[in-house]
């Protein structure tokens, strides 16, 4: 008889000694699992750090107050009184002699020319136009002429009044520290990011005008997805017949799912801007486009949700006598709307956050002002996000841009918490 | 205006249509039973009231409505087809800018109230246009409208007369409900249809201007400019090679792989395997935070933290490889290289399409970074990817059949051992399929890349280096003006059919490879 077991294996020391490479390799093996979660984990706190530390510090602005002299002088040098030479007067040049003095630096001179501009370079992009709103204000156009209809802003010429300016990239700027123990900088809540719409000028950037644009978009989205998505999921689980046309109608939704969002950016700028004619850059586009991603999501979960209610509930109506569409409109439906409305968010969160088609339909936030209609062109909280990152400015492209995402992952949640929710309620009953 | 007031009076109508109906249906029956005097069910009502309602809504809505919608999505494409056959022959070989020009100063002519061109255009071959556009305008004004309050009288005086006890109203209110759940689920035919056909059709015409041989084999991207070019003169100056976009892509996709599969993988793995209930209660929402993030935010943080952060570590490592220790050993490497390269050219050869001529050797090795690195967009990317290489691979996992994991744990092997030899090699299948998938989405994937890869399309597989993807030129070409007749747009829509087979690919296989495996237990 062939002996197969090898002669070392007897051995009992052996036989230890293997078992426990053996175990060793097992914890190693356990060892990399952790180490992946770990990544896993270490990127997400990357991620989340970077967006906390920078989008806080966009919550709060930092804001110059001085004490400005409107010097008829300088204002109007000739005493004219007419509005539109008082209109073209640069009044930024008002506040620097004040900072100049303040920090103990020649206003004249080369020797000092380099901190002057640093100076400068702290004043905010609107600080020239606030100031002249309060002498000269426009208030319309001449419709026969075209000139600027003009009034007075309320300040009288000669006048020294207290003002806050914003103040600009004051993390690089040397004197920040300086004028900050002098009183004359300070930092507070930045409640113009809630209430004001997208500027180039970080002192005024909102994102009322994006939430307000990705609530009409969402409900655009939803609007298009919903009823359609509910209404296929019906009739493919229950109505339809197995033939050709529902087999292929199935196989175009599983493709549609995993489709790039890029590619329906492509067909929402072709089919609704060029050959429907839509108005581009508005959220009942953007809407359209958004519910193109999000009609399989609800399809497919509006299906599972009609499949897993108990078949008693349809027997019991069939046996009362109701036809097969009374069955589902009066009792399935119901009872699988709560996992229906859970998928429906899901999707809706997803679309939310997506950027990309939004892009190419025109919703580039270049409109200002508050959609008030669906046919309004407006930026959406992602696009913001994106128009932020491309700016100049320091403080919008780093911090407002992660103030701007901070707001869209509270909405996220929101809507995720609601649909966490909503299931838990539903498995509990 | 018009439509405004013909949608309020079509959803009066058809308000009115649902009580008018049931109130029919129930005075007949009632007239029915007083003059019979009995109230046997065989003489009343073949369906419920509501039933005769609804149907009468049904009908007086749903015609006019989708005429309505047709009229509405296609009347401009109508217009400018109308223009085009009008137009005489010698238009055609007129330059862009001209046309635009011609169509534009048509428009406004049919929109004003004489309908006379002005200027070089007035005489006979453009009026035909302007009439045939004045006609289009009064339907779109007027006529349409009369059209439908015709249609909407017929359809209720129809609606009305039908509404008898006998008629089968449910049967019909059914019907009526099949054909518009069917349209729904006809939907995501029309949305393919929608998304090919526009692919296609902007493809093909850049493809008249443009070779395919050379768009798919030049190793050359560089569309120019927006404004390098005059909006009159034919678009000629890009060059269009896709060798480079693909390279690029296949970079920063092999990156995202290499982050996402063995951290996915293994996460899924001790997941499912190892972890205790607190571990599991911590990291699964992890997986859930890291899959709900938006693109654009992980593109933020590739873009303006994960470069920096980058670009630093690999200074760091410049310090470290020119130690006074170190540093004579990378030069040595390094030069060994050079040496080798130096060997090639003396025997004739050349050396990555340099011109044939000695290389000069390193006295220092640095590796050098730009503003924008593709392994940062990668390395994101392949973040972005992980929880769903995870929850694909555990849903692998999980659909192994528990006896093959008995089996090996009873034959004595570690639980290391069964997932290595068992377990693993069973779900293979359908983890490789939830890789393709993942290499599909990583494919498609934009806003990350849009922020934090370059978008000069260098010919490299320098993971340092910087690269660009397809959809970082479609969304070069696409922002700004859409001039769908230009060559710029149109190479967009190039790429993007390049894009959605090659996913519509992955995707197919993906899902063969995953229901091939499924079918060999149950």
């Amino acid at each position: 008889m062939v002996q197969i077991i090898d002669p070392k294996l007897k051995d009992a020391d052996y036989q230890r000694a293997m078992t426990l490479r053996r175990r060793n390799k097992g914890k190693r093996f356990q060892a990399w699992g952790i180490a992946a979660l770990a990544v896993a984990g270490l990127m997400l706190a990357a991620l989340l750090y970077s967006i906390v530390s920078n989008g806080v510090r966009g919550l709060m602005e930092d804001r110059i107050t001085v004490e400005v002299y409107f010097d008829p002088e300088k204002i109007d040098p000739r005493d004219s009184g007419d509005l539109a030479v008082m209109r073209m007067f640069n009044f930024d040049t008002l506040v620097y002699p004040v900072l100049y003095e303040a920090l103990d630096i020649k206003a004249r001179g080369r020797s000092d020319r380099d901190k002057r501009r640093k100076v400068k370079q702290l004043i905010g992009l609107g600080a020239s136009n606030q100031l002249r709103e309060m002498i000269v204000r426009q208030v319309g156009v001449d419709p026969v002429t075209e000139d600027p209809i003009l009034v007075s802003g309320g300040t009288q010429l000669g006048e020294r009044v207290t003002v806050e300016l914003t103040a600009l990239s004051t993390a690089s700027n040397p004197y920040t520290q300086t004028l900050r123990e002098l009183g004359y900088l300070n930092t507070r809540f930045n409640g113009d990011f809630f209430t004001g719409v997208n500027s180039n000028d970080p002192g005024y950037y909102g994102i009322l005008d994006a939430l307000v644009g990705s609530f009409w978009t969402l409900l655009v989205c939803f609007l298009a997805s919903f009823p359609v998505g509910v209404l296929a999921a019906v009739y493919l689980e229950e109505f339809a017949p197995r033939n050709l046309i529902t087999d292929f109608i199935e196989v175009n939704i599983n493709n549609l799912a995993a489709v790039p969002s890029i590619v329906f950016g492509l067909m929402g700028a072709f089919v609704f801007i060029y050959v429907f004619g839509m108005p581009g850059g508005t959220a009942l586009v953007g809407g359209l486009v958004l519910s193109l991603l999000t009609l399989p999501t609800i399809i497919v979960a509006a299906r599972a949700a009609i499949r897993s209610v108990p078949g008693s509930y349809r027997e019991a109506a069939l046996g009362l006598g109701a036809s097969r569409q009374q069955a589902m409109w009066s009792f399935v439906l119901p009872s699988a709307m709560p996992g229906i409305i859970t998928g429906t968010i899901i999707g809706l969160a997803g679309a939310l956050g997506e950027t990309a088609p939004l892009l190419f339909i025109g919703m580039v936030g270049f409109q200002s002002g508050i959609p008030l209609t669906p046919l309004d062109g407006t930026p959406s909280l992602a696009v913001g996000v994106f128009n932020a990152f491309g700016s100049q400015f320091d403080e919008l492209k780093n911090q407002l841009s992660n103030s701007t995402i901070i707001v869209l992952l509270v909405l996220l949640m929101l809507l995720n918490g609601t649909a966490a929710y909503l299931r838990y309620r539903s498995e509990k009953s | 205006m018009l439509l405004t007031l013909f949608l309020a009076v079509l959803l009066l109508v058809t308000l009115l249509g649902y009580f008018v109906g049931q109130r029919r249906a129930l005075s007949a029956v009632r007239a029915d039973q007083a003059k019979r005097s009995l109230s046997t069910n065989n003489y009343g009502l073949a369906a419920l009231p509501g039933f005769y309602g609804q149907r009468l809504a049904y009908l007086v809505f749903i015609p006019p409505f989708l005429l309505l919608l047709l009229w509405w999505l296609f009347e401009p494409r109508l217009a400018d087809l109308l223009i085009h056959w009008n137009l005489p022959d010698a238009v055609a070989e007129a330059t862009r800018g001209e046309q635009v020009g011609i169509i534009s100063a048509i428009r406004e002519a049919a929109s004003s109230q004489g309908g006379a061109l002005s200027g070089d255009l007035a005489g006979g071959d453009y009026q035909a246009a302007v009439s045939a556009l004045q006609a289009l305008n009064w339907i779109n004004s007027t006529g349409i409208y009369l059209l439908l309050a015709a249609l909407l009288l017929v359809l209720l005086v129809l609606g009305i007369a039908s509404s008898k006890p006998t008629f089968r109203a449910r049967k019909a209110v059914e019907n009526w409900n099949r054909w518009v759940m069917f349209a729904a689920a006809a939907v995501a035919i029309l949305i393919t249809v929608g998304i090919v056909m526009s692919l296609l059709f902007q493809a093909l015409s850049f493809f008249q201007a443009y070779s395919w041989l050379d768009f798919l084999t030049g190793t050359r991207w560089s569309p120019g400019g927006a404004f390098q070019r005059g909006y009159g003169e034919e678009a000629t100056g890009g060059v269009f090679g896709v060798v480079p976009l693909i390279t690029g892509t296949l970079l920063i996709v092999v990156i995202a792989m290499s982050v996402a599969v063995p951290v996915g993988l293994m996460s899924a793995i001790y997941l499912g395997e190892y972890a205790s209930n607190r571990v599991r209660a911590f990291a699964k929402p992890i997986m859930e935070i890291l899959a709900g993030i938006p693109t654009v935010v992980y593109g933020l943080f590739a873009a303006l933290t994960f470069t920096p952060w980058l670009s630093a570590g690999v200074d760091a490592l410049n310090g470290l490889l020119n130690l006074p220790v170190l540093k004579s050993v990378t030069l040595l490497i390094a030069n060994l290289f050079v040496a080798l390269g130096n060997v090639v050219i003396w025997l004739g050869g050349t050396v990555s399409g340099s011109a044939p001529q000695l290389m000069a050797y390193f006295s220092e090795v640095r590796l050098e970074t730009g503003s924008d690195i593709a392994l940062a967009a990668g390395v994101v990317m392949g973040t972005m990817i992980i929880p769903f290489v995870a929850s694909l691979s555990d849903d692998a996992i999980r659909a192994v059949p528990d006896s093959l994991r008995d089996g090996a744990l009873g034959l004595g092997s570690t639980r290391s051992e069964m997932m290595r030899r068992v377990i693993l090699p069973a779900a293979l299948p359908g983890i490789a399929g939830g890789i393709l998938l993942a290499v599909s989405r990583a494919i498609g994937e934009t806003m990350i890349v849009v922020m934090a890869a370059g978008s000069f399309a260098y010919l490299t597989f320098n993971p340092l280096g910087s690269v660009s993807t397809f959809t970082v030129q479609i969304n070069a070409l696409l922002t700004g003006d859409l001039d769908f007749g230009g060559t710029k747009v149109q190479a967009a829509f190039a790429i993007g059919i390049f894009l959605f087979f090659i996913t519509l690919a992955l995707n197919t296989l993906a899902l063969a490879i995953v229901r091939r495996f499924r079918e060999e237990y149950d």
